[in-house]
């Protein structure tokens, strides 16, 4: 088991085979642990950026994904095209949470995820205008073309 | 900002660099042209050389881009400005009636033909130079006066180089390197009952050239007598590089293309199997491959072969290879639904490779009117590679393929069809023989699969005809008097050539 620490200091236990998904925590869980430093469960993965609430979806991801392999080497293909339906319902059930994923799964590394999630990303702004885009990206608009 | 203060707001431009370029690549080029206008990371991140090289090879209109153009070797905004261009023109060219952004009239300084129409024209690729030909009887002798006109500046136009083909002038071709002069230049011809096909190198000049001009003549690089044992007729004429390639006939029915190397002159004869009867065929190079579309009544057959391979293994000092005769194994029939005519029109369509550089096959379309107008999509997949051997499709059995048919208005035929090689735009000229009335059309195609959602193959290509220019427009000619048209799809240029030797020069889309 391995415990994750949010930025918002919850604490969460994990399966090893799970939180592998990530290829960031697979590179810190194979460095090697000085006993001295404490024990290595209770001292817990420390991951700054990522909330709990978005944590815990990327838990549920990589929990239904667990039995796959590695995919370091993902590819994006056409949009929802080759998406299958718990992956569909996974990412656009919250346009918001996409976001907030595809920027955790970056920090986290797990390349399948962020293709999904930019996909939603981008599915967002289809045909939306440069203003519509700001507004729900919640982007101050610095430039005049 | 932020609506909810309990939670930071994540803001999305404050994303990582490759994050914002990994969501950039799902968007298309409309979407993208207002993702890049909320904020400068965006811009930057959206104008970058590897999101135009990839957008612009899943760009679902036909793209400007020349023949001997590396998609690799165009900036981003280079490649952007040409999509925008496409959009405008994709618009224009959808409506009813698509608006002429520039005319040019061209008079036709014709000093001593007898007959001053311009009987037939090709744009060469880029649409730059324009080739046209004249028919002329004198003094009881045929010949045919063949001019390259320069485009560049199409409110300056100029006659580069001039060319006199003295014989029954058959077909021609021409091709520039990297659309500069010199040109190479094809044409068949027969001249006292014999068949020729010869091969000029024509440097083009940088002004007016006179029609007698001595400057600058046409070099003769290579004529070829169609050989005794191949009787028939030289007809279509197409070169790539050293090669050079022409269809024969026999009593109307193709049966062979004979492939020349300009340099070496080395000869090879590509027999067509015989199946039944064959009523048309078509040759286009496409990267290294010569590209044969034959049809039948009710079906086409495509074959590719890999020219230089063909002379690679062929050793002009081997009496075993030499002047060699291959047979093409049959090829597999695409039944198209279509009743093919005689006349149908075959474009042959081309895409940049996976490495964006090299060109390829992606499709052949063939544009029939019969009861209706016909249009059929041919995916390379379909096609034989006489270069395996012994394939093992060349016996299953024929496969259907997407196509549209659509009913023209009232009874009407159509002449000097051109169809782009994308297979998206088309224009003809229709006479209508209840009025009598003589009208330049326009068909466009919605592009296969647009925004990339895959989904059913569906027939429905969205076919929509129009009027270019009706029969009494507000332009200084009237579409009967035209004779002959060319037409680049991508530039969104029609020429037509008229009865009196003058040219028009329509554009469809502003530079």
């Amino acid at each position: 088991m391995v415990v994750l620490i949010t930025s918002d200091d919850e604490r969460i236990v994990v399966e090893d085979d799970i939180a592998k998904r990530s290829g960031l925590i697979r590179d810190l869980l194979a460095a090697p642990w000085d006993p001295k430093d404490g024990d290595r469960e209770y001292m817990g993965i420390e991951l700054p950026i990522v909330s709990s609430d978005v944590l815990k979806k990327i838990l549920e991801y990589c929990e239904h994904h667990k039995e796959e392999p590695f995919d370091d080497t993902y590819e994006s293909e056409d949009m929802f095209a080759d998406i299958d339906e718990w992956d569909l319902n996974f990412i656009t059930a919250d346009p918001h949470m996409a976001f907030e994923i595809v920027l955790a799964a970056n920090y986290l590394e797990i390349p399948p995820l962020v293709s999904l999630g930019s996909k939603a990303v981008a599915n967002m702004m289809r045909g939306k205008d440069a203003e519509e885009i700001c507004d729900m990206f919640n982007i101050e608009k610095d430039f005049e073309p | 900002m932020g609506n909810n203060p309990a939670k930071p707001v994540i803001r999305i431009d404050a994303l990582p660099e490759d994050l914002i370029l990994e969501i950039a690549l799902q968007l298309d080029f409309e979407d993208l042209l207002a993702f890049k206008q909320t904020c400068r990371i965006f811009h930057l991140c959206a104008c970058s050389d590897y999101l135009s090289r990839r957008l612009a090879l899943s760009f679902h209109l036909p793209l400007d881009i020349d023949p001997w153009e590396e998609l690799s070797a165009l900036s981003g905004r280079e490649i952007q400005r040409r999509m925008v261009r496409a959009l405008k023109l994709d618009k224009n060219w959808s409506r009813g009636v698509p608006r002429i952004k520039q005319f040019v009239h061209i008079r036709g300084h014709v000093v001593h033909n007898d007959e001053l129409s311009i009987g037939r024209m090709a744009l060469l690729p880029g649409a730059q130079w324009l080739l046209t030909v004249q028919s002329n009887r004198r003094r009881g002798r045929t010949s045919a006066t063949c001019t390259f006109w320069s485009l560049h500046d199409v409110r300056q136009p100029y006659r580069a180089a001039c060319l006199e083909v003295s014989g029954q002038y058959m077909f021609s071709t021409a091709e520039t390197a990297c659309g500069k002069s010199p040109a190479t230049y094809a044409v068949t011809y027969t001249q006292s009952g014999e068949d020729f096909l010869d091969v000029y190198n024509v440097p083009l000049e940088q002004r007016w050239a006179p029609i007698d001009s001595v400057t600058g003549t046409p070099q003769l690089l290579l004529r070829v007598r169609r050989p005794p044992d191949c009787p028939g007729v030289m007809y279509k004429v197409r070169l790539m590089g050293d090669f050079v390639a022409t269809t024969i006939s026999r009593d109307g029915s193709p049966y062979g293309v004979l492939v020349v190397c300009i340099s070496s002159g080395h000869r090879v004869l590509l027999e067509l199997p015989s199946i039944g009867e064959l009523q048309g065929s078509y040759i286009e190079f496409v990267g290294d491959d010569l590209v044969i579309v034959t049809s039948q009544f009710d079906g086409v057959m495509v074959d590719k072969i890999a020219i230089p391979a063909l002379f690679a293994c062929s050793d002009p000092e081997s009496s075993s290879c030499s002047a060699s005769t291959i047979r093409l194994k049959k090829p597999r029939t695409i039944w198209a639904g279509v009743p093919i005519h005689p006349d149908a029109i075959v474009s042959f369509g081309a895409s940049p490779g996976p490495r964006m550089t090299g060109w390829r096959l992606s499709h052949v379309n063939v544009l029939s009117f019969g009861q209706s107008l016909y249009l059929a999509r041919i995916p390379p997949s379909t096609c034989t590679s006489s270069n395996d051997a012994d394939g093992t499709d060349a016996d299953s059995g024929p496969s259907d393929l997407p196509r549209s048919a659509t009913r023209p208005a009232g009874l009407t035929s159509q002449d000097s069809t051109a169809l782009g090689p994308w297979g998206h735009r088309a224009v003809w000229l229709e006479r209508n023989w209840e009025d009598e009335h003589v009208r330049l059309m326009k068909m466009s195609a919605s592009p296969p699969d647009h925004h990339g959602r895959r989904g059913t193959e569906t027939t429905d290509m969205g076919i929509k005809l129009g009027v270019l220019v009706p029969p009494v427009p507000n332009l200084p000619f009237r579409p009967a008097e035209c004779r002959s048209l060319a037409f680049d799809e991508a530039k969104g240029r029609v020429v037509l050539g008229l009865y009196s030797g003058d040219l028009c020069v329509l554009d469809f889309v502003e530079d």
